[in-house]
């Protein structure tokens, strides 16, 4: 089904809501949860009119909305507008005695809006009945949890093989379906494809988040409603770190979903049959990698890179050397640092997998050593110079569709075509020596009427 | 490594001057060539070596085959750095981590300056973040067990052997052939006892001059966070800075003295024995060679760098032999200069072309106490009074010369044969070929060898052959470093990518490999950057050196843009002519030079260079050409820069690749070059070659030249201060084929009079075109 291009696009929240049907919208719109972290995303001037209109029960005419900005902002606000229609949180409605339509927000949507700003709690239900845990984790050991179950599905992306046991079927599924690996057959291991590749490259809450898509997309297929896992998602999203939550009053769906999170590692539950579970960070950045931004990321940042084309990494995990290696030419491991170098090789090694040169950068600079970071530009400006060349270097090819002429009997027959056809801006190439021209294709017609009409004899 | 000079050696000056066998070991013999790479084709050490717990605060990565890492943000980088300089040859020193190699002949410098066997292994182990492997801690027994051990000492005029080890003494001893070099003194009686034992106190370390002490290392004492620093590096360092002088001055030294007559085979015989002869040179007790009056004036101040790198040479009141890298523009004259001074004995100074020469002499009387008169020079056309000189400059080509000389060449040169030298300065190290360098330590005599260099890369990889013949390195500064302080220019590195117009690509790809060159040179595209160029920085008041190795390429570029220019057969007044010129005259600020120019042409005021042909992919010529705007400038400082090295690429041809290889050295000192892919020269610059026709012309011009034109420069006139009459074998009619198309506009005087070349014309001619036709043994005599 993927239609996963060479290279991955990764959606925000409001373009992948937008691909949705409308009926399915209006069901998300039910929750409050749902509505809140669709109202984060909205751009603040967007935010600014739903606060004055919420409490206004008539529609208002778009000219009125705008006349509260300065004029130059008009179209930002716009923007905002059309977006917000899009998204179907408002809906135009005719005013009476007007020409002109008037907007309003979703009545669902108003509905949970006011219990929004009246400071409702809408978090999962707590675990108060069942008492204090006794085998409860501390922040760090759910990092430490989140990170150790993450990085396993990313080691077995690139090491299958070795990760096998590690991983369960319905993972592979996800995986082999969102396009990030292929398989050749249903008895074979799946392998790594490009977008695989490009997928490795992206920082922690990217991945998580397009990796969520992907698996929302396909959540028809194993029986899972949409908008039941979307609810869950969003109101995991607005939960606290380090505490527990209770599944009492979670559906089926939820539930299956529940473990499946606690596979990719954004939730922790002790138990298959534990009553409580934890968010993990990973869970609550989770909207967040929806924007397209090299936040500092929770790693501290390992990478050096040189004005030699030097790499030097401090690490000891052998999925980072991995990564690394999709573009660099390891030289050196030590216990806790590998030392690379970006060459012309390399690069291009990277590209044949369809890695692009600006992934590779942001991939250098989300990843820069502290040390580098205090250096404007953070990774050299002739080593990113560099790479983009080395791409460069692989599209000096232009194409032109076209149609060749040759066997011309004589230079003057030739001479006659070649005149018109470049007068006409027809003419591609043409050799008086070997006595051949290409046209463009769409001028081929003309040029051959004009032939027929002046064949000398 | 003093060398009597004796004149049935020469036959077999190889022999003589044998490197010992270890010399060419590498830490890769020692039992690490099956090292396993792992499944990224990376040497793997992760599993093999313990990281201590306190590593993060040591700074240091020894991979098993020599290779160091150095963190440069650890507190105890510059001590580190120090260290490591010291003991091993610094590989690439950019930004974070610097990498280093232990090589069998840094290792041998480390333990000339006074460093041993175990306090090398002791430190790197304490600096090191994990255990060190095994084979680092043989590769550095090994190597140093050998070297070192035994010196050499000039003392009263008497050669002696020192040790500090018996049994070394002992074994060597032990060798006939060494044992029959032994002066015996007939009444001694202890005649059992193989070795005379003496204790004798050490003199006391020599200030290298006493002002130069004055201006203390600005090391910074080491900042508050001493915490951080393991306990054992703290108290390490505490000793390192005078690692130097920590002998005990109780040690017990063995000794004996050496026939005089026997000492080619006493060196020969211990290098084959694999304990090669450190030679020392106890100045200070020379009373055969009279001292000289010099002294530095008292407004030399010497940098601190300066300083550091004598205090390596004069480590323990002794002279050493060895080799001082410091960058172009740093001031390695001056650094030649204070060695001469402190030593205060005849000196032979040698460099690589008659205006270095001259420069040398400049640079003698700027700085020091020495009468004019006293320094003599001995260049072709040029011969002062050598037997009153005690500072004789010369050129190597001039020294090595075997052929017939004029007579008073030849009674010069008897008389530089015949003198005992104190110290021989060599200029531009690395630019001689180790059989002519064979030739001119055979020649000339002295006690100590200084060689001082910039670029310590060959591309034949010859380079380490000069460690045994002068020395060891005994020095080499951080560029970085420098420019970070401001003693050299802040260089702004450009590479602009110039595309190939078609009719001159077109006839880049058909035309045979020898005959490209010109091609690409010769781009209307690069011609007008360089053009575009060049004006731009005449209107910032800049000082503009072209450098073009092609000399059809220069002449051309040259004559069509109205600028002087300097090339091998421009005779050696004019040069100096249009220098001084260049320096002065405020209307005269671009000159175009070949090849001549790059090593040793002090050309303080220029800022920027443009290169529009090079050598291949000479990373040592890229690197001295840098040299020559590195002199730091006092203003001019925009965007941090204060001088441009621009290199013009003629994009799609092989340029491409040499330009790459060219930059490997800077790039690995720290430079970085940048790329301009897409200059954009508009119509209004109003350039020259601008219109299709004109190209035309041009490329007309190029496919009219002759083979000639096409080479470059013969590589003998490079030391262009050579004996007068040798020139007509320098082949200088190699080039004179193509004359006949710029001859008009030359404005050599010489050439319109028909007093240079053009007389041979018609003869040269034809004898070029058919040079595949000519007897081999032409080919060899042109050579």
């Amino acid at each position: 089904m993927t239609d996963l291009e060479v290279h991955l696009k990764v959606q925000d929240l409001h373009s992948y809501l937008l691909t949705l049907p409308k009926a399915i919208l209006e069901r998300v719109y039910t929750n409050a949860a749902c509505c809140l972290m669709v109202f984060r995303e909205v751009p603040e001037i967007g935010r600014h009119f739903m606060m004055r209109m919420a409490y206004i029960s008539q529609p208002l005419p778009i000219s009125l909305i705008l006349s509260w900005v300065k004029p130059h902002k008009e179209g930002e606000a716009n923007t905002a507008i059309n977006r917000m229609l899009n998204l179907r949180i408002m809906c135009t409605v005719k005013i009476q005695g007007s020409q002109e339509k008037g907007v309003e927000i979703n009545e669902q949507f108003n509905d949970n809006l006011k219990l929004i700003f009246s400071g409702r709690n809408l978090q999962l239900t707590k675990t108060e009945l069942l008492g204090a845990d006794k085998h409860g984790k501390g922040l760090e050991e759910l990092e430490v949890y989140a990170d150790e179950r993450w990085k396993t599905i990313l080691s077995f992306m690139v090491t299958p093989e070795k990760m096998q046991k590690e991983v369960n079927s319905d993972l592979v599924e996800i995986l082999v379906h969102s396009g990030l690996m292929h398989r050749a057959s249903e008895s074979h291991l799946p392998t790594i494809t490009p977008g695989g590749f490009q997928f490795l490259l992206m920082n922690e809450t990217r991945q998580v988040w397009f990796f969520m898509l992907q698996y929302l997309r396909s959540c028809d297929q194993r029986n899972m409603d949409l908008v039941e896992l979307l609810t869950f998602i969003f109101q995991l999203s607005i939960s606290t770190v380090g505490s527990d939550y209770s599944t009492e009053d979670m559906s089926d769906t939820q539930l299956r979903f529940l473990q499946h999170l606690r596979e990719f590692g954004l939730v922790y539950q002790r138990k298959r049959k534990s009553r409580r579970f934890y968010p993990t960070r990973m869970a609550i950045d989770l909207i967040s990698g929806s924007k397209d931004e090299n936040p500092q990321g929770r790693n501290r940042g390992y990478l050096l890179v040189e004005t030699n084309f030097r790499v030097t990494a401090y690490t000891n995990s052998h999925l980072t050397t991995n990564i690394l290696s999709l573009f660099l030419q390891i030289l050196y491991r030590f216990p806790t640092m590998v030392v690379g170098i970006i060459s012309r090789q390399s690069i291009h090694e990277a590209l044949v997998n369809s890695i692009t040169s600006s992934q590779i950068i942001s991939f250098l600079r989300a990843n820069a050593h502290p040390a580098m970071l205090k250096k404007s530009p953070i990774v050299p400006a002739t080593v990113e110079h560099q790479i983009i060349l080395w791409e460069k270097e692989r599209d000096r090819l232009s194409c032109n569709e076209g149609v060749l002429y040759n066997n011309f009997e004589t230079g003057q027959d030739f001479e006659i075509l070649k005149d018109f056809a470049e007068k006409n801006g027809l003419l591609i190439w043409a050799s008086s020596t070997s006595k051949t021209m290409v046209v463009t294709k769409d001028g081929h017609d003309e040029v051959r009427r004009y032939w027929k009409r002046n064949k000398p004899h | 490594m003093s060398l009597g000079y004796s004149s049935r050696h020469e036959d077999n000056l190889e022999e003589l001057f044998a490197l010992p066998r270890s010399a060419t070991a590498s830490v890769e013999d020692h039992g690490f060539s099956s090292l396993k790479t792992d499944e990224f084709g990376a040497k793997d050490h992760s599993q093999s070596l313990q990281m201590k717990d306190d590593h993060k605060c040591r700074p240091l990565w020894i991979s098993p085959d020599g290779h160091i890492f150095l963190e440069t943000f650890s507190p105890v980088y510059k001590q580190t750095q120090d260290f490591l300089i010291t003991i091993s040859e610094p590989e690439g020193r950019p930004q974070f981590i610097h990498e280093f190699k232990l090589t069998p002949y840094s290792l041998y410098a480390a333990v000339s300056v006074g460093l041993n066997t175990k306090d090398i292994i002791d430190y790197l182990g304490r600096l090191c973040k994990h255990n060190l492997p095994t084979s680092i801690v043989k590769f550095i027994e090994e190597c140093t067990m050998s070297f070192g051990k035994v010196k050499l000492v000039l003392k009263h005029n008497q050669y002696f052997v020192e040790s500090e080890h018996g049994e070394i003494m002992q074994k060597l001893l032990a060798d006939n052939i060494i044992s029959g070099t032994r002066k015996r003194i007939e009444t001694e009686a202890d005649f059992k006892e193989a070795t005379d034992r003496i204790i004798f106190k050490k003199t006391a370390r020599v200030d290298v001059v006493v002002r130069a002490a004055q201006i203390q290392d600005q090391t910074v004492p080491m900042e508050t966070d001493n915490t951080a620093i393991p306990s054992d590096i703290k108290s390490y360092l505490d000793n390192v800075d005078d690692d130097d002088e920590d002998d005990d001055p109780n040690t017990e030294v063995f000794s004996y003295e050496v026939k005089q007559e026997h000492l080619e085979d006493l060196q020969r015989r211990c290098n084959e024995l694999e304990y090669p002869l450190l030679a020392e040179y106890e100045f200070r007790h020379d009373t055969e060679n009279i001292s000289i009056p010099i002294d530095l004036k008292p407004t030399t101040v010497l940098r601190p760098y300066q300083e550091k790198s004598l205090r390596k040479m004069f480590g323990n009141g002794r002279a050493r032999s060895g080799v001082i890298v410091l960058p172009c523009g740093a001031g390695k004259t001056l650094v030649g200069i204070t060695a001469t001074c402190t030593i205060k004995k005849a000196a032979m100074i040698l460099c690589t072309s008659a205006v270095a020469v001259e420069q040398w002499k400049t640079e003698f009387c700027r700085w020091s106490t020495i009468p004019r008169e006293r320094i003599g020079c001995l260049v072709s056309g040029q011969k002062d009074d050598i037997e009153k000189a005690y500072i004789v400059i010369s050129t190597y080509s001039m020294v090595s010369y075997t052929q017939q000389r004029s007579y008073i060449t030849e009674a010069a040169m008897k008389n530089l044969q015949t003198r005992e030298w104190g110290l021989m300065v060599l200029d531009e190290v690395q630019t001689i070929p180790a059989d002519k360098f064979r030739r001119v330590l055979s020649a000339v005599r002295a006690h100590c060898k200084l060689g001082l260099t910039a670029t310590l890369v060959r591309e034949d990889d010859k380079i380490q052959d000069l460690n045994f013949l002068i020395g060891p390195k005994l020095y080499e500064a951080n560029w970085m470093e420098l420019q970070g302080k401001g003693y050299i220019a802040y260089v702004r590195c450009i590479e602009i990518w110039c595309k190939m117009t078609a009719e001159f690509y077109a006839e880049y790809l058909r035309t045979p490999r020898r005959r490209r060159k010109l091609l690409y040179v010769m781009n209307p595209n690069k011609y007008r950057t360089c053009q575009y160029l060049v004006r731009h920085h005449q209107s910032r008041m800049d000082k503009i050196i072209v450098f073009s190795d092609n000399l059809f390429a220069l002449r051309n570029y040259a004559i069509t843009l109205g600028k002087p220019f300097i090339d091998g057969d421009t005779p050696q007044s004019e040069r100096l002519n249009i220098l001084a010129n260049f320096k002065r005259r405020p209307d005269l600020n671009c000159i175009f030079i070949s090849k001549v120019g790059d090593n040793s042409f002090d050309i303080p005021d220029a800022n920027v260079l443009i290169q529009i042909s090079a050598h291949g992919g000479s990373r040592r010529q890229e690197a001295q050409r840098l040299g020559r705007i590195l002199r730091a400038k006092k203003d001019n400082v925009t965007e941090g820069y204060n001088a441009y090295f621009y290199t013009l690429i003629s994009q799609d041809t092989e340029e491409m690749y040499f330009s790459t290889k060219r930059q490997q050295f800077l790039v690995n000192q720290g430079y970085s070059f940048e790329v301009i892919s897409n200059l954009v020269l508009d119509v209004e610059y109003n350039l020259n070659f601008s219109s299709k026709k004109e190209q035309a012309q041009l490329l007309q011009k190029v496919l009219e030249t002759t083979d000639s034109d096409h080479d470059t420069e013969n590589p003998t006139s490079h030391f262009g201060g050579g004996p007068g009459h040798a020139k007509s074998s320098l082949g200088r009619g190699g080039y004179s084929g193509g004359r006949d198309n710029y001859t008009k506009s030359s404005h050599s005087l010489a050439a319109l009079s028909g007093g240079d070349d053009m007389t041979y014309l018609e003869y040269s001619s034809p004898a070029t075109h058919n040079k595949k036709h000519q007897h081999p043994l032409f080919n060899l005599r042109r050579k």
